[in-house]
């Protein structure tokens, strides 16, 4: 009876959809809104731009053996920073291409000779994710003086996580690491001061941007400062404050976790490897497992938001993704979803071999893949799989609906369509149920519904009326998780919107809740594209300006310049004049203050993971 | 205005009912086993809650908050500074010359977390009883606020034992003198959460019988007198306090008193340690722009600046009415029956929410007479404590 009534209401509104767009075709477009955060009148989708897609294609890339010459001269004062923002150094032409059914990026260096590297290992997986990207972001307008990083810098889009290194201290001494933590011989930390003005600079010009915060390092929790700095940020109105933390220190010290949720930090970006201490073992830290879980239970309990992140390695812990995921689902009420970043080569990695390089890559369409075969179909990479960019669209809608009064435009991740790709899913807490939403949800024709509703821009009332058919014409409640209705679904969708659709009022937490599944791979000096970092959602924030995220950790390695311009002392000199902190290391296990029981059980068939990191 | 008189008393009339029917539901003291230590009654009430501040002080003339997160984590960072740095250990002492103000209060806290004998000596003792109170003392460390530090001359300075002068707040500094702000820098990179739970576990097991609070009450015979509580001493004495007031979630308690007393103190402790109130220190006389501000909910102050208060009210009271008619007349038995003048007045004073005021000593008979039916006057906050002079016991 409920599937009857659910089907006619969808024909209703499939039917009143098209009678108010039989009157609204026939009516010239209205003007966008151009709210006080924007450089211009909100973007219709005609005026959006979009990278060179498909492929063969030329781009922009780096020689991976010039940029690692180039930069160490740079550092060792041989050669001048002006170099790197004024001249193209390191730069060549790439090509990329298809070959028996996979992507490959081929560039041929004069000096170095012929790289050639995989970006996907299924071309219509990846060819579909760049068919459902809605096109960038404004051009960013008046960031002179935040992004002047030459051919590195950003030069679209409002950003989603803004990434700031408080320190590149860590209590943790994993191989590799991202950063080289605690080995670089130097410290690189923050005062207070420093991270107030960053966060100040980056509002500073249009659009301004609705961006979540995420410190990071090193292991951020190490700065004397994060408790005030989550306070500032979340003062000045940024979306969220995350951290992108391996947990010990809350782990170690319930009060902190509390005491970081009273200053205003939100999200933990959290550093997750397998669901054994056997899979954490690559740490050094022998019952790291359960630490985390110890972290997992203080955080929760003190309500803060927990998304875990796991480097996937190719024959390394590639298997793991599936049971990370189970493990997810099976804590839904505790976790947010689950961010898998492919291995990107940096820091000491740089210096891996061909063979071993070709062997663990892996890529955001192995990710599709992988999933596809452990849930046995359930994830269909082809249904279920949309780039990051692809929230743009739903950005757009929330901007139009929330008019022209907000401080800020919304968080809008329009990434390249290379960068990232995500599912989202519906899972029910008390029942652990759960669906892709595009299992039951026509999410292509909702985005092209919404591009009618934000070309056509009709007000408020008439957009949240077009809105809501669209919804209802899009959702077919034949196909959902037993359950899940409509208004349950609305509901999850405008608290994850943050009430764009009941006038910024959020809705109270349901059964059901929105999760998130992240595919995020950085790039890497071998599968670098000028392209992407020019379109970068993940802004590192320094004393030097914001740097897109790839030419501050991988590609140029902006990172070891900067660390190096504005390092504090020496590690000798710090810990004589500032004391020790306690590493973790050695295989030996750490030792963890007594707790009850555990909330979170491992399921069964846990393997091994490597690689990860904290920091993306 | 005057034919409106019946309508405004009415008005004032349904607003006091009203009033009464929306004050919010008052929560009995913390429940639960006594704490029966000061650090335990800390560390309680800085790991649960219910209050967005846990103090108020008062920065160019406005009211800063201080978060409990920001406070515990000064303390703690306080602390590893003394420990590691300056080699404070449990049965130490620390003298603390200032008067009433936040910094004062990480001291005190960061001191006693150790197992140390935090001494309090009011900043506004003459500069010869402080040289021979500070003696007697024989403090590891003193802090001192700007008023306190002009009062150290360089003998003080010298004093056999003292490592570390710290300075409280801004201003010019003499030699070996070091700001709290570079202590708390410091203590900052020590701050782990290894050296942060041992600093918690080794606070929680002081015994309630050491020493923890000690109090300058002037000078006899040239000798400083003391009064001196225990952990456990000090934590009955803030359970009594709680005993005579109901703290509610979001309460702010306006401590006012010329001197850093005990009373000001215990008081202190006592609205820190309920977990729901936030404790607002005024300057040292009090300003009605403060209270205009903050609205406190509860007050605790001196004799003395209740008397203040009290004169203040009257001066704002309004004249007795004369009689000018007979609804003149009925609308002012009525208002003096539902809202005597006095009290309105004294609300006003205060801020108009608040629920009653303590004394930090008690009143003289006059005065307390003369506040009968104006406010709710509880008990004294600050009962005697056992005084005793230097000599007496050898030194503090």
């Amino acid at each position: 009876m409920n599937e009857i009534l659910a089907a006619t209401v969808r024909e209703l509104a499939n039917a009143g959809w098209h009678a108010f767009q039989a009157v609204n075709g026939a009516v010239p477009e209205s003007q966008s809104l151009q709210p006080g955060w924007a450089p211009g009148p909100l973007l219709k989708s005609r005026e959006r731009t979009k990278p060179p897609l498909g492929w063969p294609r030329e781009t922009d890339s780096l020689c991976p053996r010039c940029v690692v010459e180039t930069r160490t001269a740079i550092i060792r004062g041989e050669r001048d920073l002006a170099e790197l923002v004024n001249g193209r150094v390191g730069e060549i032409k790439a090509t990329i291409l298809e070959e028996n059914g996979r992507v490959i990026m081929r560039k041929t260096c004069p000096v170095h000779g012929t790289f050639e590297d995989l970006l996907s290992i299924d071309a219509e997986f990846t060819r579909l994710l760049e068919a459902r990207y809605p096109g960038r972001d404004f051009r960013t307008r008046g960031d002179e003086r935040i992004h002047r990083h030459g051919t590195s810098s950003i030069r679209f889009g409002r950003g989603a996580v803004l990434t700031i290194d408080l320190t590149n201290r860590c209590n943790m001494m994993c191989n590799p690491c991202f950063m080289d933590a605690n080995q670089v011989g130097y410290v690189h930390e923050l005062t207070l001061d420093e991270v107030k003005q960053i966060l100040d600079d980056s509002i500073s010009f249009k659009p301004r941007r609705q961006m979540s915060v995420q410190f990071s390092g090193g292991e951020p929790t190490m700065s004397p400062h994060f408790l005030e700095a989550c306070r500032y940020a979340k003062d000045l109105g940024y979306y969220s404050v995350q951290a992108a933390t391996n947990g010990l220190r809350f782990a170690l010290e319930p009060e902190f976790a509390f005491q970081a949720k009273e200053a205003g930090f939100d999200i933990a970006y959290f550093q997750f490897d397998g669901v054994t201490n056997e899979a954490n073992r690559h740490r050094h830290i022998s019952n790291l497992y359960d630490a985390k879980l110890m972290a997992i239970e203080n955080m929760t309990k003190a309500g803060i938001d927990i998304t875990p992140v796991t480097t996937v390695v190719n024959t390394v812990n590639n298997a793991q993704v599936g049971p990370l995921l189970d493990f997810v689902i099976d804590n839904c009420e505790n976790l947010g979803g689950i961010s898998f970043q492919p291995v990107s080569f940096t820091g000491r990695d740089e210096d891996i071999s061909d063979a071993d390089r070709h062997r663990q890559r892996y890529t955001l369409s192995h990710l599709a893949h992988d999933l596809e075969k452990y849930f046995d179909g359930k994830i269909d990479p082809y249904r279920d799989w949309y780039p990051l960019g692809a929230v743009g669209g739903f950005t757009a809608l929330a901007d139009h609906l929330r008019g022209t009064e907000v401080q800020f435009g919304g968080l809008a991740c329009s990434c390249h369509p290379n960068c990232g790709s995500s599912i989202f899913m519906v899972a029910n807490r008390k029942t652990k149920t759960w669906a892709p939403v595009t299992q039951f949800f026509d999410v292509d024709q909702f985005m092209k519904d919404i591009t009618v509703i934000t070309d056509t821009a009709r007000g408020q009332t008439l957009s949240v009326v077009q809105t809501a058919l669209a919804l209802l014409k899009n959702f077919d409640q034949r196909k959902a998780p037993s359950g899940l209705t409509l208004p349950e679904f609305i509901k999850i969708l405008n608290r994850k919107s943050g009430g764009a659709m009941s006038r910024g009022k959020k809705p109270k937490l349901g059964d059901w809740k929105l999760m998130w599944v992240g595919g995020m791979w950085f790039q890497d000096l071998w599968t670098y594209d000028f392209r992407r970092t020019e379109m970068c959602v993940i802004p590192y924030a320094t004393q030097e300006g914001e740097i897109s995220f790839c030419a501050y950790n991988t590609g140029v390695g902006w990172r070891q310049i900067v660390e190096n311009m504005h390092m504090v002392a020496t590690t000798k000199e710090w810990f004589q004049q500032r004391g020790r902190h306690k590493i973790y290391a050695g295989d030996r296990p750490m030792e963890l203050p007594s707790r009850s029981l555990p909330i979170v059980e491992a399921p069964a068939g846990a393997g091994a993971a490597a690689h990860s990191c904290a920091c993306h | 205005m005057m034919p409106h008189i019946e309508w405004l008393v009415l008005i004032g009339y349904l607003e006091s009912l009203f009033a009464e029917s929306s004050s919010r539901k008052l929560e009995p003291p913390p429940a639960g086993p006594s704490p029966e230590t000061l650090n335990r009654l800390y560390l309680n009430c800085m790991r649960e809650h219910e209050r967005k501040t846990a103090l108020f002080s008062l920065r160019e003339g406005r009211w800063e908050p201080l978060p409990d997160w920001r406070l515990d984590r000064r303390v703690i960072r306080l602390a590893l500074y003394l420990q590691e740095r300056i080699g404070l250990s449990a049965g130490d002492r620390v003298a603390v010359v200032s008067e009433l103000r936040p910094e004062a209060a990480v001291a005190d806290f960061a001191a006693l977390g150790l197992g140390a004998v935090s001494v309090v000596v009011d900043a506004d003792v003459p500069a010869n009883n402080l040289v021979a109170a500070l003696i007697d003392v024989g403090p590891k460390v003193i802090f001192a606020s700007p008023a306190g530090l002009d009062r150290l001359d360089g003998g003080t300075l010298r004093l056999p034992g003292l490592e570390q002068v710290i300075a409280l707040d801004g201003g010019e500094l003499g030699e070996g003198v070091v700001r709290l702000e570079a202590a708390l820098e410091l203590g900052g990179t020590l701050d782990t959460a290894e050296r942060a739970q041992a600093f918690r576990a080794n606070a929680r097991g002081v015994e309630p019988g050491r020493a923890a609070i000690v109090h300058y009450e002037g000078s006899e015979n040239r000798e400083p007198r003391w009064q001196e509580l225990s952990q456990g001493e000090a934590v009955q004495r803030v359970e009594a306090i709680w005993g005579t007031q109901q703290p509610s979630a979001g309460d702010r308690v306006y401590l006012i008193a010329p001197e850093f007393s005990l009373a000001v103190r215990l008081a202190l402790y006592a609205s820190l340690g309920d977990g729901y109130s936030s404790a607002a220190l005024a300057s040292s006389l009090g300003t009605a722009a403060e209270l205009t501000e903050l609205r406190p909910h509860r007050v605790i102050a001196s004799p003395g600046i209740i008397a203040q208060l009290v004169r203040r009210a009257r001066a704002a009271a309004p004249p007795p009415a004369r009689p000018g008619g007979w609804r003149a007349r009925a609308a002012l038995l009525f208002r003096q029956r539902k809202e005597p003048m006095m009290q309105q007045a004294m609300r006003d004073v205060l801020g108009s929410q608040v629920r009653g005021i303590s004394p930090t000593e008690p009143l003289d008979p006059a005065l307390a007479a003369n506040l009968q039916g104006v406010t709710l006057i509880g008990p004294p906050v600050g009962r005697t404590a056992h005084v005793w002079t230097g000599s007496e016991r050898g030194g503090v």
